[in-house]
């Protein structure tokens, strides 16, 4: 015990219960010690003034313990080049720590085709980002570089980034045999990349023990990777207890156009149609089934309407029928077009079971032509759809949609560039120049203009629109904003937020280009 | 001397500044950027019709904005500085023209006034009777706060300590008389020992020092005549008495040098901003320690880099080891020497030579090599020549200074609170970790 913990012991109870006494020790701290015990002062004084003693010698006398436990091996050198231009630095630290999911990944896209790694000091951040975000893992695992290996290995909670990154990982097994549902289906799905046919025993097993969520689960997971081989276990499906079941196979078949079940349904489709002689020309004409299908049971079709179904009964037998067959069966086997054959349609007594069948199979397929055509013909089944409808269509046509609704006035902006980014986003296929040019232009005016109460998420939005401006006109975007707004209280302007997004990226695109050592 | 942009941000008087001046920083919001080796200046386009006129001294740095914003420095000067880094080439070079030459003569016109100011003031004293009664006033309130301060702590060890309780209101009720009694520098360690009651097993040891430290200054004060000039001024700070910046301007020690920024430091309390600089002067290998304070918000005239050499002379407060000091002329921010600091032994000696001769003076500078830092079970700390030195640092921080060390040996400088390592400045060659000045 030290001196001065002795002392602070012996009055913990009150120097009224026991006179406390100073603590002998050694060399001139004792001596010094010793003369204060001789004084004639109370005792509190005495403890006082020793403890000051005490604390001042042993604060000029400190000695740090000897550290008992051993260091980590310091860190093997770094192969990749080291991300170290300020610029780029203060960049990628704001990339990191407020940014948009798709600025982070072109930010690490960018490192990675420059074979650079993030430097030590943003490291700790990068993982604790990517420990929260595990969707980010992959992006991040090259930037690590081997400095964040190592400093991984320093923090329980780092650890995923000490393990090859999740595309590479060869499956578990164990995730298999013990593992929770998501572990389950990413551990077939997994195995289907490497050796599908194993997969598919797995997967046939599997299903006839696993109860029907779980077996709808697992047969959903081959909608990323469907083959002719999975036909006769999918087949077999139809004939699932469980609804859900019967039509996940159902549209899984639907897919696989040489299948019994598509063919099945065509033929079934092919017999609906008829044509029918007026005047000079020969008009097609649509008979929904006049009675249950014999074998329909068999292909997973529902004989009995839901509770609070609007169509009838051989209708809804029509749109089972309809949401099977693709929409190019519609335009080859008649040979008209998608707006001829939806002209036609709406004409038709059957129009509503089609339409909703179609509605499906285009937000499944996503056939470009329809998407367009489905857009033109601005059908209200298709309001809510409208977004998911252009998302389908081939660029150009995706963009000169957005173009026409930008001249209309009444369109909000902010609405408009959010819509665009999350289509950008989710098709992973950048933006025209022309396309973004004009979308700015009209921000420009916009901003220009008197504020709009209906424009208030437009900073929000035009933030996130500039992650997406695509890199050969970042710099023409950050010019002509007259948006300076300015006063006793400084207040940020919308275009504020975009062009730090914008001098960002061009930073990023300009230290990181191929080839360019900084 | 280069600066970074991580480093200009620093200098920003709030987040929001530091976020708008990465919107400027692009050529487009700009209409003029010329330079020559003493400033930057441009303009940049505001709300009004004309665009407000942004200039920067290289030398300080120092800003000027002629916008209305009462943020000091503006996101406008930032904004200019960083430009200077980023997109140096886009400066023309040109002869200042008048706004700016004005301005630049202003701040060294003004500088000389100052300095004439204050050796006139020394010459002549207001009032010399009046001010010594003040001055005896000031002393009895002083004798009658410790004399109760020094009864208080009787009254404790009496009772015993285990009788004490952290968060009693008895430690705030000392406090408050304590600054009423114009002794600010006893209220401080008064609300610092009344928390680290039952804090850790040692909590009696620890807050018996304390006391014990307070004893010593009651009873430094009593014969404070008997007590070399040196020791007197130690005590007295340590007491609060605010420095005669006259004074020590006047009569300090004055030591000019190229000083090294070894770390800076705020702290708020009550807001009240406190900062530290500490310098280690080049040639002369002395400590120094600048302390400012600014209130309601962290702004502060003169502006230190940590990591850079400041060319400046000190004036010394006297002191049994003269620390705080106070700057003479204008600091001139000069060329990037090699950085030092003491192998781990020598360090220790120095804190040792600094902690007899000054025992209340907390925190005191701490820099080494050899450093590893970690974190174990007791929480964070340096590895350093076979030794633990425990180390008070944010998570966040503290995982930068794992990674940047890379299980390799660090350079830190910083301040040792008797107890724990708060690393200011860690550094491999050049500076590679700077504590983030504006983070909570």
């Amino acid at each position: 015990m030290s001196a001065l913990a002795e002392l602070a012991a012996g009055v913990m109870l009150g120097s009224q219960r026991g006179s406390p006494r100073l603590p002998v020790a050694t060399g001139e701290v004792g001596e010094l010690l010793a003369t204060l015990s001789n004084s004639q002062d109370p005792a509190e004084a005495l403890v006082l003034r020793g403890a000051g003693v005490l604390a001042a010698c042993s604060a000029a006398g400190y000695e740090p313990p000897a550290s008992t436990k051993p260091l980590p091996a310091p860190c093997e050198p770094e192969t990749l080049q080291v991300a170290d231009d300020p610029a780029l630095v203060a960049a990628l630290g704001l990339v990191l720590r407020d940014a948009t999911p798709l600025l982070r990944r072109e930010a690490l896209g960018l490192l990675k085709v420059a074979r650079r790694c993030l430097p030590p000091r943003l490291l700790p951040s990068a993982l604790d980002l990517a420990t929260s975000q595990p969707e980010l893992r992959e992006s991040m695992h090259p930037a690590l570089g081997l400095r964040g290996r190592w400093l991984s290995r320093q923090r329980p909670e780092w650890s995923w980034a000490d393990e090859p990154p999740d595309s590479s990982e060869a499956p578990n097994a164990d995730h298999w045999d013990h593992g929770a549902p998501e572990q389950r289906r990413r551990y077939l799905e997994r195995l289907r990349a490497i050796d599908p046919a194993r997969a598919r025993s797995l997967l046939a097993e599997a299903l006839e023990q696993a109860d029907a969520r779980e077996r709808a689960n697992l047969l959903s997971s081959l909608e990323g990777s469907l083959e002719r081989a999975d036909e006769p276990l999918l087949e077999k499906r139809l004939a699932d207890r469980g609804k859900e079941v019967r039509q996940i196979a159902g549209n899984l078949l639907a897919r696989l156009p040489e299948s019994g079940y598509a063919r099945r349904m065509r033929e079934r489709l092919a017999s609906c149609l008829g044509s029918q002689r007026k005047l000079l020309s020969r008009t097609l004409t649509l008979e929904a089934p006049p009675a249950f299908p014999v074998d329909g049971k068999a292909d997973a079709i529902e004989e009995a309407r839901a509770k609070g179904e609007s169509l009838g009964d051989r209708a809804w037998w029509l749109y089972q029928i309809a949401r099977a067959v693709p929409l190019a069966w519609w335009t080859e086997k008649t040979g008209l077009a998608p707006a001829d054959l939806l002209r036609w349609v709406r004409g038709t007594d059957w129009a509503d079971a089609v339409l909703r069948g179609w509605r499906e199979v285009q937000l499944r397929d996503g056939d470009p032509l329809w998407a367009a055509a489905f857009l033109s013909a601005g059908l209200k089944e298709f309001a809510p759809d409208t977004g998911a409808l252009i998302a389908q269509m081939p660029r150009v046509q995706r963009e000169a949609h957005w173009l026409r609704l930008l001249q209309n006035e009444k369109q909000v902006l902010a609405e408009l560039l959010a819509h665009v980014v999350r289509v950008v986003q989710a098709r992973n296929e950048g933006l025209s120049a022309e396309c973004a040019r004009r979308l700015l232009a009209e921000a420009r005016k916009r901003l220009a203009k008197e504020p709009d109460p209906r424009e208030y998420g437009l900073r929000q939005s035009l933030a996130e629109f500039a992650g997406v401006v695509p890199p050969e006109i970042l710099g023409e975007a950050a010019t002509g904003w007259s948006t300076q707004v300015e006063g006793d209280r400084p207040q940020q302007s919308p275009a504020d937020s975009f062009l730090a997004v914008i001098a960002l990226r061009q930073t990023l695109h300009r230290t990181l280009q191929p080839g360019k050592s900084s | 001397m280069q600066l970074r942009v991580d480093d200009i941000l620093k200098l920003a008087p709030d987040d929001a500044s530091a976020k708008a001046a990465r919107g400027l920083a692009s050529i487009a919001s700009w209409s003029l950027l010329q330079a020559d080796d003493a400033a930057l200046w441009g303009e940049c386009k505001g709300s009004g019709s004309k665009p407000y006129q942004v200039q920067v001294d290289r030398s300080g740095p120092a800003f000027r904005c002629s916008c209305p914003s009462r943020k000091f420095p503006c996101k406008h000067g930032l904004a200019l500085l960083m430009l200077s880094v980023d997109a140096a080439a886009r400066f023309e070079r040109a002869a200042q023209p008048a706004w700016v030459r004005e301005w630049l003569e202003g701040r060294s016109d003004r500088a000389m006034k100052q300095e004439q100011r204050k050796t006139e003031s020394a010459a002549a004293p207001a009032d010399p009777q009046a001010a010594a009664k003040r001055e005896a006033a000031r002393a009895a309130r002083m004798a009658a706060g410790l004399q109760e301060l020094s009864l208080w702590m009787r009254d404790r060890l009496r009772q015993g300590l285990a009788q004490l309780a952290p968060d009693a209101p008895i430690w705030d009720d000392l406090a408050r008389r304590m600054i009423d009694a114009q002794l600010p520098g006893i209220a401080t360690r008064v609300r610092r020992a009344g928390p680290e009651v039952g804090r850790s097993p040692d909590w009696p040891m620890r807050v018996l020092a304390a006391l014990g430290q307070m004893q010593l200054l009651v009873e430094a004060h009593a014969r404070l005549a008997e007590l070399p000039v040196a020791v007197q001024s130690d005590v007295r700070a340590a007491l609060g008495v605010t420095l005669d910046r006259e004074a020590v301007l006047r009569e300090g020690e004055r030591v000019a040098d190229e000083w090294r920024v070894q770390g800076q430091c705020f702290d708020e309390l009550d807001r009240l901003w406190v900062r530290r600089v500490w310098l280690r002067g080049a040639r002369s290998g002395r400590d120094a320690l600048l302390l400012d304070f600014s209130h309601g918000s962290r702004n502060f005239q003169e502006v230190w880099l940590v990591g850079t050499t400041v060319a400046v002379t000190l004036a010394f407060a006297p002191g049994a080891a003269p620390l705080r000091a106070i700057t003479v002329d204008d600091p001139r921010i000069g060329p990037a020497v090699p950085l030092g600091t003491d192998a781990f032994e020598a360090a220790l000696d120095r804190l040792a030579v600094a902690a007899a001769a000054n025992p209340w003076q907390v925190p005191l500078p701490l820099s080494f090599s050899g450093a590893v830092p970690a974190r174990d079970e007791q929480g964070w700390c340096v590895h350093v020549d076979g030794r633990r030195l425990p180390m008070a640092v944010r998570d966040e921080a503290g995982w930068q200074l794992v990674a940047l060390g890379g299980g390799a040996r660090l350079d830190i400088a910083g301040e040792w609170d008797g107890r724990t390592l708060r690393p200011l400045c860690a550094w491999q060659q050049s500076p590679v970790w700077i504590e983030d000045a504006g983070a909570p």
